[in-house]
């Protein structure tokens, strides 16, 4: 993975607990950095002299300058680190953008794009959705927000002003799960959930008859509503989803240690697998950069064969039946199972 | 001379012209398929023939319509039929193969015994496409067809203001007309200004035809008018209907387009209809025609009509007074009569002793367009044929 040093630009509250952070891309690597909506980069920041990654969303307009938005995880040291340190001029290190999770506009493709966002998860879907409206003029979005109250909603205003000036095109519902005494109501109350998935959709029929379904959360939000969807007849084919809000994954899962042999980029690497970790967080412990992206089991980066031995998958969201017969897993969310594992990569 | 030659008269009378029509111009574009309010449940369903392709729209509970070939992969068998309501899934008479709401083969009777490796997921349905355009349903035999939209881009501006979604279909107001005369007479009928003062002078007098204006776009067909002087003058008094209250008074007046191939609006101060031009063979065409109005209560159709009555008796009158009101001359019905002249035109081009004769530089533009388009379609598959 190659990193960059680049310059932030420019850092600016958005909500009490949710900063935007605009970078400056030197034009000797535009070309490295042209991204679609959706996308995100990777970020390396040492604080307090520790070292940690982490994956942002790009929030902004395709075309404007590359800005990030981080809400305040409690306890969250790289969000609470951008919150309240990161200022303009810092330098940091940063991948270029990637993800599949994306939404490239087409201005002769008519279509109704649903999008489903839970508090952070706005950001790729606001890249989206500012991206979208202008580019793609016979289409139509359906925006479906959830967070905790209004003063919480990252873009609040920003989403007025794009609902006001499409208003023919654009339809914004929020959900509160605890909606302030002194609130506008919101649509409805409580987070979103199978009954709130449905009722948006009976409410807001596609008008386009193209529809395509944009997924944006943290935890159990993605397949929660992958479900609620595929229940009133949505096909798989056309859910976009991406697991955000760092990749927390409930209950332990169980595993014993084992040894891990892996072909990576030529080189044939034996490590350890300690239990309960994923054979991506062991490789990346040695050093071995295997790509992932939502750590998440949610976009299908880390795919692999697994040559030898058994693993258990706690999320999967991308790969099918066909897929798990042809041996392929998902790195991220692989525990092993047997004290053998041997991997490799499709080159 | 100017004559409508674009096309040879083979084109309105020899059968051969005909199935190449059918194949590379009614089963290769956007269909109409009704209006949104045909199908407004999960579950719901209509079947579509479109020229040689006959497609079912069914709606999933996720409210997107869903577009298929309606043929069963074993045998080709029809597996819906006109309109009517599923549960999950679309199951075939013939042998009961059954398709989910993608279109996926999910169950196969005896399929173990029967096929040897049957892999389901190559039989599913052969997709097409179904969008919704001004409250209208539309369909598109491919699968990955260029939008809807992008195939009525240049023509839209020119469209009337109306939200047909906004009115409500006038009860039992669907008229089907089987008419003896090639589908492009018909159309021709609907395009020609010509004939608009004379043939009509006495049914379509409450437009103002010398400020017509009209032409084509692309394959499409533009044409407005505005009311005719003496109605607009009381205009509220006047019309026979609740108007349309939300068209700027300069737009007030009759837009006409003929969207391509053969789906005919007419989109007036009162009204918003289709007219559906169907072909069925060389010299037969069905025409259906639907048409909106205003939501308001019979109470109030009663009003605007008992109020107009005194204006329109004496201003709607026959072609003939001479002519008994059951033929279409004394009909004082302008589809009466436009049917009437269109059969007439099929009959003598069938004719040995037939000639055409010039064509009206201006009125008659639209007819030599809309030739033009036609043949523009044909050309490649036209054999031994002289160009126009
Ligand atoms: S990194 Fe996204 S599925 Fe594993
Ligand atoms: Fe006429």
């Amino acid at each position: 993975m190659e990193w960059f040093d680049l310059t932030v630009k420019d850092v600016k509250k958005v909500t009490k607990e949710a900063t935007s952070v605009t970078l400056s891309i030197p034009d000797s690597i535009k070309n490295s950095f042209s991204w679609q909506p959706g996308q995100h980069i990777q970020l390396e920041l040492t604080i307090d002299g520790e070292r940690t990654r982490r994956c942002y969303s790009i929030s902004s307009t395709w075309g404007q300058a590359l800005t990030f938005t981080v809400k305040k995880i409690q306890g969250g040291k790289a969000s609470t680190y951008i919150n309240e340190r990161l200022k303009a001029d810092d330098l940091i290190k940063v991948t270029a953008p990637k993800g599949r999770f994306t939404l490239t506009p087409n201005s002769e493709t008519r279509r109704s794009y649903y999008f489903f966002a839970a508090g952070s998860g706005i950001t790729p879907i606001y890249s989206m959705l500012t991206t979208l409206l202008p580019n793609e003029p016979d289409s139509f979005a359906y925006l479906l927000y959830s967070n905790k109250d209004s003063k919480s909603t990252i873009f609040a205003e920003e989403l007025v002003h794009l609902q006001k000036k499409y208003s023919d095109r654009l339809i914004i519902k929020h959900c509160h799960s605890s909606p302030g005494w002194f609130d506008d109501a919101p649509w409805r109350k409580g987070r979103i959930d199978t009954d709130a998935v449905h009722a948006f959709i009976n409410e807001c029929p596609p008008y386009a008859q193209d529809a395509q379904y944009y997924l944006c959360g943290p935890g159990s939000f993605i397949p929660d509503l992958k479900k609620a969807l595929n229940e009133i007849d949505v096909p798989n084919t056309r859910i976009h989803m991406e697991s955000f809000g760092g990749a927390k994954t409930p209950e332990k899962p169980t595993g014993d240690k084992a040894i891990l042999n892996v072909n990576f980029n030529g080189e044939k690497h034996q490590i350890p697998v300690a239990s309960n970790q994923s054979l991506l967080r062991a490789m990346l412990a040695e050093g071995i950069e295997a790509p992932y992206s939502c750590e998440g089991g949610v976009c299908g980066t880390c795919r692999c064969f697994l040559t030898k031995g058994e693993v258990s998958m706690q999320n999967n969201l991308v790969l099918d039946e066909t897929d798990i017969k042809k041996g392929i897993i998902l790195a991220c969310q692989a525990i092993p199972q047997s004290k053998d594992i041997e991997i490799k990569y499709k080159t | 001379m100017l004559k409508n030659n674009i096309l040879p008269i083979e084109a309105y009378t020899d059968s051969t012209w005909f199935d190449l029509e059918m194949r590379h111009i009614f089963s290769s574009t956007w269909a109409y398929a009704g209006l949104v309010e045909d199908i407004s449940e999960p579950g719901q369903f209509k079947s579509i023939q479109a020229g040689l392709n006959n497609i079912i729209i069914v709606k999933g509970r996720d409210h997107r319509l869903r577009a298929f070939h309606n043929m069963c992969r074993l045998k080709g068998t029809q597996l819906l039929r006109a309109e009517g309501k599923l549960q999950k899934a679309i199951t075939c008479p013939y042998h009961d193969w059954t398709y989910d709401l993608e279109g996926e083969l999910i169950s196969v009777p005896k399929m173990d015994l029967e096929f040897a490796n049957l892999d389901k997921s190559c039989l599913g349905l052969k997709q097409a496409s179904v969008d919704i355009w001004r409250g209208m349903l539309w369909v598109h035999p491919e699968k990955d067809a260029p939008a809807v939209t992008q195939w009525f881009k240049d023509v839209e501006p020119y469209l009337g203001p109306h939200q047909p979604e906004k009115l409500m279909e006038a009860k039992d107001n669907v008229v089907i007309e089987d008419i003896k005369a090639n589908w492009k007479i018909v159309v021709e009928n609907y395009i020609d200004h010509y004939h608009l003062a004379q043939l009509h002078s006495g049914t379509l007098n409450m437009y103002d035809h010398a400020k017509a204006e009209f032409g084509f776009v692309g394959p499409h067909f533009a044409f407005w008018e505005p009311l005719d002087p003496e109605y607009a003058k009381n205009l509220e008094k006047n019309a026979s209907m609740p108007l349309i209250d939300y068209i700027p008074k300069e737009q007030l007046g009759a837009s006409v387009p003929m969207l391509f191939p053969g789906i005919g609006l007419g989109e007036s101060e009162t009204s918003w209809s289709v007219f559906h031009v169907i072909p069925i063979a060389v010299n037969h065409t069905r025409v259906e025609v639907r048409t909106k109005v205003m939501p308001a209560s019979d109470w109030e159709f009663a009003k605007y009509a008992s109020r107009s009555n005194k204006f329109w008796e004496k201003r709607i009158g026959p072609k003939y007074a001479s002519e008994d009101a059951n033929h279409p001359l004394g009909s004082a019905d302008f589809m009466q009569e436009d049917i009437y002249v269109c059969e007439q035109q099929q009959k003598s081009y069938q004719s040995p002793y037939f000639e055409l004769g010039p064509s009206a530089s201006h009125g008659e533009s639209p007819v030599r367009d809309h030739q033009q388009v036609v043949w523009d379609y044909l050309k490649p598959f036209i054999k031994n044929t002289k160009e126009g």
